[in-house]
């Protein structure tokens, strides 16, 4: 064996220049393959991705018959009395959520730090079940701070560095609008890629505060996510973003979310449960009026979803099928390579032929050299797809003007080791495949007549 | 050598031929499309924008503690600013600032008929020194008088009275002369005088989302309370540094209750307003990049595969009196002719991708004759480049060495 690897290295430095030639060929394709496809894995990924099959959100249509509504996206938000007789009904589900997306100032009293806009969710204790939410300081808020919509916050690790140094701030109080609210929690959310609990899916920032709905309506925090009416009339009178709050909840204006989990095993049949008490609760309602469309509710698990936000990731997804076509043509320079390098290395084979090697000898040699050049390729490969990963972080970076944070946007531009493995034994296999030819067209080559010249 | 006898010696090594015609395809389809990307992105950079871009300045702030006195602070501010060396004066800004519209774009109808088309414009609230802090030139009309200016929170009456730019004058009213006429403002059709008409500058982002960047209008009003915002466009002398934006923050930074969330040249404002497509495109340049080396090393390697197996041919070319030049040559022609139908099935292919780009992808892309000529002419070069080092070394092939066995 040893031999045969010494042969092989001969091999490779007979034509030095072919040799580099498919290294940085093929290197050159899988950089591209490399970087492109983890960015779309990443990207298509998500930290509670496990609850695919039993996390639900479900959109309930108020619109009027003529307005398109075809998908997921143009379905409004809950109106706040449909979402308040949802909770009512005594339905089975392990957690049901609501939030809406907000933005304010937060600083401190005594006015010893910089206040920083943030965007800030107002929602439920039942949120950070659904997010999984990893908690380093504190806890959520109790179920009565939830009722009687204390002034309270769990507060994302993000700004509790800015605010608070990083030091535990659970007891402490931040002041929003001149109110102080006590911290009872930090939780660190920067695992997570994309912001979906208000289907936003930003990658850009997650929320750096959480705060009970009950206190964000007493205060009035703006609804700064999507919002939308019934019509643009109401719209206008309503004013659903930063208006009345008292007229906002009687109108039909929707701006919440809404997140089912199940219990795992049980989503099918409790989303069943679900659906039969939407349409009840439809058919009652239009007898009153509401409900005239003809697509009137829709649902999405997690996993459902991940593949809707696909569609956001078209660019992405042409990047991946040019660096597919053009890992395809290196495999094919691959080959234009190796018979090129074997055909000027007829004579040298020869040689072997007529000093005893067979056929099998000869193909191993090549096959070893072969070897030898791909682990080059794929080292190679690896080291420049983290350059490009890096260049594609910045060119996000710039893509978002620097408004965003640094921590959560470089999530998407991460190896995964499970891709690398297996992005390195389809390259191991695809360039195996497409030396076959090349390997048996050398070891045809007859002993001695080469040597005649 | 004669066409017909390069055609022969194609046809004999037809796998080799067709590889190559294949690169060049694949090759051809994913460049021209990111020049027709690319090209597209750069004609709206292009676009004049008129303005001083690093002479104005857009500076945000956001006023959070609802106690401060909004009026005594805008008064402050403005003069704070003012105070900054270099610094030529300052305008308060109560609903868009240049190229950052803050929110929604803003409609202008001729009238209050239901089915009027309305015109996307740049929609601006400032005080006294506003029109010259923008810089506008007056085509026709007056200016603001003293008396039209208005100052309040949120409740206050609208002003009434508007100043618009020559290109919005035109969408609107065609020929007509807009001096006089009313207009509406968004979906109330709140109506305004127009009394001037200034020239058009590139002022509001979601016009120029809208291809229309020179139309906007200017009113005399100073209304805070929306959105907690207290935002100031400023003018700063020629050739100003950027260490201008940090002496303006400075400025604005020592009061409690309100953050400065942004202070900025519009040349950076406007650099955003592309940002999306320039990055694509960059992208697509990248991959193009790569996709030019990968063919060329596969056309450098396809090439010397083939010149390797007809060694023997080249040195009875040679012997038979060919010139290393002839030899080299007749390589060259050889590629060129593959390149040939390799341009053509890629620009097919390039159609093709358009095509599905457009529908799939809101991408901007524009196909032009003069771009499919050039992208046809460096595929060309680059492969002629390719070929060029191993038809070299074909030549080096003595003439007798190669005829002596055999």
């Amino acid at each position: 064996m040893k031999e045969l690897i010494l042969l092989a290295w001969q091999g490779l430095k007979q034509k030095p220049k072919l040799s580099a030639l498919m290294v940085i060929n093929l290197a050159v394709g899988i950089t591209l393959m490399l970087t492109m496809s983890a960015i779309v894995k990443q990207s298509s990924s998500e930290v509670i991705g496990h609850k695919g099959d039993y996390l639900y959100t479900a959109g309930l249509n108020f619109f009027d018959s003529d307005q398109d509504v075809v998908d997921f996206n143009q379905f409004p938000r809950w109106t706040y009395q449909d979402a308040e007789a949802l909770k009512q009904a005594d339905l089975p589900y392990e957690h049901l959520s609501f939030n809406y997306t907000t933005e304010f100032i937060v600083g401190l009293a005594d006015n010893s730090v910089r206040p920083i806009s943030v965007e800030a969710s107002g929602t439920d204790r039942d949120m950070f079940s659904v997010l999984d939410a990893p908690f380093i300081h504190g806890a959520s808020w109790s179920e009565q701070s939830q009722q009687s919509g204390e002034a309270v916050a769990v507060i994302s690790k993000n700004a509790n560095d800015h605010l608070f140094g990083g030091a535990n701030s659970v007891g402490q109080f931040i002041q929003v609008q001149g109110e102080q609210i006590q911290v009872v929690g930090v939780v660190d959310l920067s695992n997570y890629k994309r912001r979906f609990q208000d289907l936003s899916f930003s990658n850009n920032y997650n929320h750096d505060a959480f705060i009970p709905l009950n206190y964000a309506y007493a205060q009035n925090f703006p609804r700064t996510g999507q919002v939308s009416c019934r019509t643009d009339d109401l719209y206008t009178a309503t004013n659903p973003r930063s208006g009345n709050i008292d007229m906002l909840k009687s109108a039909e204006c929707g701006y919440l979310t809404v997140w089912f989990q199940y219990q795992k095993d049980m989503g099918a049949a409790h989303l069943a449960e679900l659906k039969t008490w939407l349409n009840n609760y439809i058919a009652n309602q239009q007898a009153v009026g509401r409900f005239q469309h003809n697509n009137l509710t829709d649902f999405y698990s997690m996993g459902e979803l991940y593949i809707l936000i696909q569609r956001f990731l078209a660019w992405e997804a042409i990047y991946l099928t040019f660096s597919y076509f053009l890992f395809g043509i290196c495999l094919v320079n691959t080959v234009g390579i190796l018979l090129a390098k074997f055909q000027a290395n007829r004579k040298l084979i020869s040689l072997y032929r007529a000093l005893g090697a067979n056929r099998g000898v000869i193909m191993k040699i090549h096959f070893l050299e072969i070897l030898m050049l791909t682990v080059a390729s794929v080292a190679l490969g690896f080291v420049l797809a983290f350059a490009g990963l890096e260049l594609m972080f910045h060119l996000r970076m710039y893509q978002a003007d620097y408004m965003a944070f640094a921590e959560q946007v470089r999530q998407i531009y991460q190896f995964d080791g499970e891709l690398a493995l297996l992005t390195t034994i389809g390259i191991f296999l695809a360039v195996g495949i497409s030396g076959l030819y090349p390997i048996y067209r050398s070891s045809r080559v007859s002993p001695a007549a080469e040597l005649r010249g | 050598m004669a066409i017909k006898h390069i055609l022969k010696l194609i046809l004999k090594q037809k796998s080799i031929a067709l590889l190559i015609i294949l690169q060049i395809a694949i090759t051809v389809m994913i460049v021209s499309n990111t020049v027709f990307i690319s090209y597209a992105t750069l004609q709206n950079w292009l676009i004049p924008s008129k303005l001083e871009e690093q002479q104005i300045l857009n500076v945000t702030t956001r006023v959070f503690d609802t106690s401060v006195d909004v009026q005594s602070l805008i008064e402050k501010d403005i003069q704070a600013i003012e105070n900054v060396p270099r610094v030529v004066a300052a305008s308060y800004a109560g609903r868009e600032l240049v190229l950052n519209s803050l929110g929604p774009g803003w409609t202008i109808f001729k009238d209050t008929q239901p089915e009027t088309d309305y015109s996307v414009f740049g929609y601006f609230g400032l005080d006294e020194k506003g029109v010259d802090v923008l810089g506008l030139e007056l085509v026709e009309g007056r200016r603001f008088y003293a008396s039209e200016f208005i100052k309040g929170d949120e409740a206050t009456k609208n002003a009434g009275v508007i100043m618009i730019s020559d290109d919005l004058a035109t969408s609107l009213f065609g020929d007509d002369s807009a001096l006089g006429q009313t207009v509406y403002i968004s979906r109330q059709r709140i109506p305004h005088q127009v009394v001037g008409v200034y020239k058009g500058k590139m002022l509001g982002e979601g016009a120029t989302y809208n291809q229309q960047p020179y139309n906007s209008g200017v009113v005399p009003e100073v209304i805070w309370g929306n959105r907690q915002r207290a935002n100031y466009l400023v003018r700063v002398e020629k050739g100003v540094s950027e260490r201008v934006l940090e002496e303006v923050e400075t400025a604005l930074y020592h009061t409690n209750g309100r953050m400065v969330e942004r202070v900025e040249f519009v040349a950076r404002a406007k650099k955003r307003l592309w940002d999306g497509r320039s990055t694509f495109a960059l992208t697509m340049a990248g991959i193009s990049i790569i996709a030019c080396v990968v063919t060329a090393l596969g056309i450098i390697a396809l090439v010397s595969f083939s010149v390797s197996l007809r060694k023997k041919d080249h040195g009875v070319l040679r012997a038979l009196g060919a010139s290393k030049g002839k030899v080299m040559w007749s390589l060259i022609k050889e590629n060129t002719i593959l390149v040939f139908i390799g341009l053509v099935l890629g620009f097919g292919l390039s159609i093709l991708l358009y095509y599905f780009l457009m529908n799939n992808v809101r991408v901007q892309s524009v196909v032009e004759i003069p771009l499919l000529v050039g992208v046809a002419i460096f595929t060309w070069l680059v492969s002629t480049l390719a070929v060029y080092l191993p038809a070299k070394e074909a030549a080096k092939v003595s003439p007798a060495q190669v005829t002596k066995s055999s």
